[in-house]
């Protein structure tokens, strides 16, 4: 399977991403330049997290346009897999290819640590090695985490089961205790309608080694993997 | 002009130096030169003398001080570079942007050598936490680190915060960054090649940090000009990270002869030193700096605008620089080049504007200052502690020193770092040592940064080799073996006979204490005249440490693993209260003397710990420092999440044994079946071994004299930054 | 850097050495000749016009990438510049006929050219500068195939970015005339940039703002020419945009919050909501009024406002 990493100006998680894939997983994968306008060789692609374009005006405003996302946008309309870690999601969001858009955390700080969270479609192509239910520990690491839409878009979210993941606490409740930005509805993680598209603000490339203190993030990685080898 | 010298810091000794040297009177562009290349913050010309005693080699040295970072070999063809540096008069201004700078700026001296950045530190001075002032101070501080280190993708894994009514005016932002290469790409800030192009890359030159040096600034009247006002240095992480990669890039490449950030003073600084260390001159035509806004040629060339490099380029290179330089979006411009001899001659439009000898530039005067012992010294040293009237409640005298701002937990401040990207941090903040591992390797870096100024104010010569032995004892409770290590010294006025005096002291302290630990000196910086209105800081000079573990599965941190294992004290606890957080906390006193230092026992008992650390048989381990045994072992069973029953020597007295902050001593555990080995490595070394109790339950005890639950414990250090910040701390 | 001997003397201009090798100065003179030296006159004040003008027309061109021979104004009436090989070619570029064109080939005064008509003619005194084609200049071997092609699209781009330029001050751009050197193997615009060697009329009145005035005996010349100047240095030329950009009603503004809070605290008890937002400021040049709020609505919805959480309003300032 043959993942590829978009690495737009200001990006930093790429590496990690890239190290992950190569090493921890074992896969091809390579870098795409931010004004590269071919992905169609690949099998997934990664938009990492990052400062892209410093964050400046608004995260993921300027990146948005990079030539790249027009590409990535006909890969998705056209059924690809896109993953948008953190910046990525944020990304996403602007780029109109995920609904909704990103305040700032309601404690106005940057947090870095470790974070509990829900699994809530264990039937998608980036949790079907999960279940439902199961509580992953994954790293946020953001200071615009706050996810925010209307209430016809939530509804939608909800009940079409594309809210993938809920921050929640140490044994799966979901509550405001648990929450760490404010985000409506606890909501860490979203798909598009054709479940081919997944934007989350936590880490799992953070996740994917026991001397970093957790494999959880394996569950998303592992879980595309094996819903490529089941489409082939 | 006579005045206008003195204006700009300059003394009459040292323009008549100028004047000797240049045969003749100075220009305008020239004298704004020199004054900001023999500034003390240049030129080090009052810390010179001193310095030059410290031990800066060993084998594995491959850089020492002199250029932009130090670098160490750490085996299997990889080096290590680090430095430290501060911001603290600008972070005193501005806490956000100085703070920010400030990260910058180190950044940019360990890429300039040709490493890829992987952590930063930031040892941190406040003052009384009561006060509006430094709330607002570490709020802008801390957010300043976090803004810019995470926007460079760079993990921030350590560091240290402490509070003192002494830096009320004056905070320290100390800042070190670490950086990891192979141990052949290492690039050093010389010029070299007669005829070679001196380049340009990065953000455009505009007035920041021009500062005192704006008398200089034209007085004609010009009808369209603005303003002509000094602004805050603003950083621009984005740019920077850019700046990053472009360079790695180049120097991948192998297309750079030489490579040197713009700090201090600017493109004088970067020029002058670059030359003077290749032995050659420059030549540099000035209206081809790239700027903001429309300025005069002195002011190009003192500027501290952010986020520039200066390369030095061979010609058939020229063109596959600029065009890296471009695809990254960087301004890349070649500004002159490398010439024969050893003037700096900068022209503007054709026209000379400056003619003066690199070296002259680059090194500038070396004093040596007149020093005296304070009186302080013996009054404050004499205090008579058998007058003091103790507590007899110890848990609640250690739930006081925990709720404190110096010992709580430090969440708050490094949840706002990103410190895991890179994925190489494997101990994470909150233990002794931040822990690296290097990818490709079973290797790991241990990194800890201390200074504890109270003592060094009590005895700076004792007090600073305290500030030694304790960034080694960290490394060596990570599992680390303590390699090198880097400082920053920031004292108050050097011209004033006492401070100069503490200063002089805490360098001999220093030097003494790293060549008897063996451990290299390999960069640093000093800060003088951290004082306001008279009142100067606490000497505080800062060391940080890089050790080395051999096998990343050694490492260990601070908490109790699990129950059941015995805990063992290495070291022996004496009757010593002197500079200790208890007698400041409780009895609101600095008085006594700091702690006895045997530097003997210190690597006996450091040396014992590496060792049963090697052989697998500790389980974790903490050094014994601030608060004493008392509050290692709190914080042992908070890390851990496991209590201990502990029996100690009945006859101690309480105070002394809970709180003394007596040095080289360790805190570990150990399975039973290991007691044995340890205790032969412990004896064979002379060490003293103290097989305290065990780990156990959810509580801890030590005698009848502490009883406390975990979540209490908690519950006083969780909290205490908290309450800092929505206001005060008196409750 | 010290003026010395005297190169040449123009009708309008002395050309200065200095002691600094590949640098000349330009004295601008009021003296002012038309019809091939035929008229004299002068204009007072015109020597520091031309040159404060060429000063702020040629420091535009080069931040637009266009390399001039200018390198800065010395004092009112002096230029200092890069001392050129001549290329003996003076270019003209005509966006309406006037003058010698419109006589020469019977045009209405002021009838526009369907493009930028370019014109060259051999720059020589004493032949008074005739009109000159390609040929010629091959043949008089005054500049090479690619010289040629070189200042031909710097006139024109020259021409592309004036007319804005002039339209945005309130002044049609009807034709002007360029000069080129060689320094170094590459090729500058030389010369000036002011009423001598260009025709500006103003966009309301259609009333001549140039030479014209001298060569026709229109009168108000020192007037007009100082006119010309002030549109020129106006500081903040062009159309100001102010933009304001605030979280949407409904959207929770934490940073509001945290605001509001702390001025509570500080004792402002009448404050009952604070939204914070961002105000962006934008210099449109040569843009027109009805066309600008467009483009400027299209730059918030595509970039500057998110609409999912933000509203925009903006003012435009003529």
């Amino acid at each position: 399977m043959r993942f590829g990493v978009v690495i737009f100006p200001g990006s930093n998680c790429e590496v990690d991403c890239y190290h992950v894939i190569d090493r921890v997983l074992g896969m091809d994968v390579e870098y795409i330049w931010h004004q590269d306008t071919d992905v169609s060789s690949y099998d997934c692609l990664v938009l990492p997290g990052g400062f892209s374009y410093g964050d400046y005006l608004r995260c993921g405003a300027i990146a948005r346009f990079s030539p790249v996302m027009e590409a990535v946008k006909e890969y998705a309309q056209g059924g690809g897999l896109v993953i948008g870690i953190c910046n990525g999601f944020q990304i996403l969001l602007e780029a109109g290819l995920l609904p909704g858009a990103m305040l700032q955390n309601t404690s106005l700080h940057f947090i870095c640590r470790f974070v509990d969270l829900k699994v809530e479609n264990a039937a998608t192509p980036w949790t079907n090695r999960g279940e439902q239910g199961q509580v992953l520990s994954i790293p946020i690491n953001h200071y615009e985490g706050n996810y925010v839409a209307d209430k016809a878009t939530h509804r939608k979210l909800v009940e079409e089961g594309r809210v993938i993941l809920r921050y929640c606490d140490q044994k799966g409740e979901v509550t405001a205790k648990a929450n760490p930005n404010g985000a409506l509805d606890n909501i860490a993680g979203i798909c598009n309608e054709g479940f081919n598209v997944f934007g989350l603000m936590p880490h799992p490339e953070r996740a994917a080694e026991n001397i970093l203190g957790s494999t959880d993030g394996l569950v998303i990685w592992e879980s595309v993997m094996a819903h490529f080898e089941e489409k082939r | 002009m006579t005045e206008l010298y003195q204006e700009l810091g300059l003394t009459e000794d040292e323009y008549r130096d100028i004047i000797r040297i240049l045969g003749r009177e100075p220009n305008k562009v020239e004298l704004g030169m020199y004054s900001l290349m023999w500034s003390e913050h240049c030129s080090y010309k009052s810390s010179k003398m001193a310095l030059s005693q410290l031990p800066t080699r060993a084998s594995y040295v491959l850089q020492g001080p002199g250029e932009n970072a130090g670098i160490i070999d750490i085996g299997g063809g990889l080096a290590v570079a680090f430095k430290m540096e501060s911001h603290n008069h600008p972070s005193a201004v501005e806490p956000y942007q100085g703070a920010a700078t400030g990260i910058g700026g180190i950044v940019r001296d360990i890429f300039t050598m040709g490493a890829r950045p992987i952590a930063c530190l930031d040892p941190l001075r406040f003052g009384d936490p009561d006060k509006a002032r430094t709330r607002y101070l570490l709020s802008g501080v801390v957010a300043g680190i976090a803004g810019y280190g995470n926007c460079l993708g760079i993990p921030t894994v350590g560091g240290d915060i402490y509070f003192d009514q002494c830096y009320d005016e004056n905070p320290l932002v100390n800042v070190m960054c670490v950086g990891l290469m192979s141990k052949e790409a290492i690039i050093r800030g010389q010029a070299r090649g007669v005829g070679n192009a001196v380049v340009l890359i990065g953000n455009r030159t505009g007035r920041d940090g021009i500062g005192g040096a704006s008398i200089l600034a034209s007085q004609e009247f010009d009808e369209t000009s603005q303003e002509k006002r000094p602004s805050v240095q603003v950083g621009d992480p984005f740019t920077e990270k850019l700046l990053i990669e472009a360079c790695l890039e180049l120097l991948e490449k192998d297309l750079l002869v030489g490579l040197q950030d713009l700090g201090a003073a600017g493109i004088s600084c970067a020029c002058s030193e670059t030359a003077a260390r290749g032995n050659v001159g420059m030549q540099v035509n000035l209206e081809r700096v790239p700027l903001r806004e429309e300025m005069e040629p002195f002011e190009i060339m003192i500027s501290e605008s952010q986020e520039r490099m200066l390369a030095v380029v061979e010609p058939d290179k020229l063109e596959e620089v600029l065009e890296i330089c471009k695809r990254w979006g960087l301004n890349v411009v070649i500004i002159g080049e490398v010439t024969e001899g050893d003037l700096l001659e900068i022209d503007w439009y054709g026209e000379k504007v400056a003619e003066v000898p690199a070296s002259t530039l680059a090194s500038g005067p070396v004093y040596d200052r007149p020093a005296e012992r304070p009186d302080y010294i013996d009054e404050v040293q004499s205090y008579d502690m058998d007058k003091l009237e103790h507590p007899e409640d110890y848990n609640q005298v250690l739930l006081d020193l925990v709720g404190g701002p110096n010992l709580c937990d430090k969440r708050w401040v490094y949840e706002q770092y990103d410190h895991m990207i890179q994925l190489n941090t494997v101990v994470y903040p909150g233990s002794d040592a931040a822990v690296l591992r290097v990818k490709g390797t079973s290797k790991a870096l241990a990194i800890s940064c201390d200074g504890n100024s109270r003592y060094v104010y009590l005895d700076p010569y004792l007090g600073t080799q305290i500030v030694v032995a304790e960034a080694a004892r960290n490394v060596v409770a990570a599992g680390g073996v303590p390699m090198a290590m880097t400082n920053c010294l920031n004292f108050g006025s050097p011209e004033r006979s006492d401070i100069f005096w503490q200063f002089r002291e805490a360098v001999r302290g220093l030097a003494d204490a790293a060549r008897f630990m063996e451990i290299p000196v390999v960069s640093g910086n000093v800060s003088f005249y951290n004082e306001s209105y008279g009142e100067a800081i606490y000497p505080t000079p800062v060391v940080g440490m890089v050790g080395l573990i051999g096998n990343m599965a050694n490492r260990l941190t601070i908490g109790f693993p699990e129950e059941g294992l015995a805990v063992v004290m290495l070291g022996e606890t004496k009757e010593e209260l002197g500079g200790s957080e208890y007698l400041k906390r409780v009895h609101g006193l600095v008085a006594g003397k700091p702690p006895s230092l045997d530097l003997r026992m210190e690597k006996n008992v450091q040396a014992t710990c590496i060792e049963a650390i090697r052989l697998g048989l500790i389980k974790s381990a903490h050094d014994c420092s601030e608060g004493g045994a008392a509050v290692a072992l709190l914080e042992c069973c908070c890390a851990g999440g496991v209590g201990a029953s502990l029996e100690v020597d009945e006859g101690a007295s309480p105070i002394y044994w809970l709180f003394s902050e007596s040095q080289s001593r360790f805190v570990v555990t150990i399975e039973d079946k290991d007691l044995p080995f340890l205790e032969e490595l412990a004896v064979k070394r002379d060490v003293p071994y103290t097989v305290l109790g065990r780990t156990t339950g959810g509580r801890l005890k030590i005698n009848d004299w502490i009883d406390l639950a975990i979540e209490d414990m908690n519950g006083s250090r969780e909290e205490a930054l908290d309450k800092i910040l929505a206001g005060g701390t008196k409750d | 850097m010290e003026k010395k001997e005297l190169i040449y003397e123009g009708k309008a201009k002395k050309i200065y050495a200095t002691d600094q090798p590949g640098q000349i100065i330009h004295e601008f003179k009021d003296d002012a000749t038309a019809f091939d030296g035929k008229k004299k006159g002068r204009i007072a004040g015109k020597g520091n016009t031309n040159a404060q003008m060429s000063d702020i027309i040629f420091r535009y061109l080069e931040r637009l990438g266009i390399r001039t021979h200018h390198v800065k104004l010395l004092c009112d009436n002096e230029i200092l510049t890069w001392h050129l090989d001549m290329i003996l070619i003076e270019l003209t570029v005509r966006n309406y006929a006037a003058g010698s064109l419109a006589k020469r080939l019977g045009y209405e005064e002021r009838t526009q050219m369907s493009e930028p008509l370019v014109e060259y003619y051999y720059k020589s005194d004493d032949l008074g500068d005739p009109l000159i084609s390609e040929e010629h200049i091959h043949e008089l071997d005054l500049a090479s195939e690619e010289q040629l092609q070189e200042i031909t699209e710097i006139a024109l781009r020259v021409n592309d970015v004036l007319i804005p330029y002039f339209q945005a001050r309130g002044l049609i751009l009807a034709d002007f005339k360029m000069e080129f050197g060689v320094r170094e193997g590459q090729i500058y615009v030389a010369d000036e940039f002011s009423p001598d060697i260009c025709r500006l009329w103003d966009a309301e009145s259609g009333e001549i703002m140039d030479k014209d005035r001298f060569r026709r005996d229109l009168g108000k010349l020192e007037e007009t020419y100082a006119e010309v100047l002030r549109r020129v240095k106006e500081e903040e030329h062009g159309l100001q945009v102010s933009i304001y950009i605030s979280p949407k009603k409904g959207v929770l503004d934490p940073q509001g919050q945290a605001a509001l809070g702390a001025l509570k605290t500080l004792g402002f008890e009448e404050v009952a909501d604070v939204r914070i937002g961002k105000y962006i400021t934008l210099r449109l040049e040569g843009a027109d009024g009805e066309k600008a709020r467009e483009r400027v609505k299209d730059m918030c919805e595509k970039l500057l406002a998110n609409p999912i959480i933000e509203d925009f309003r903006f003012d435009v300032l003529d």
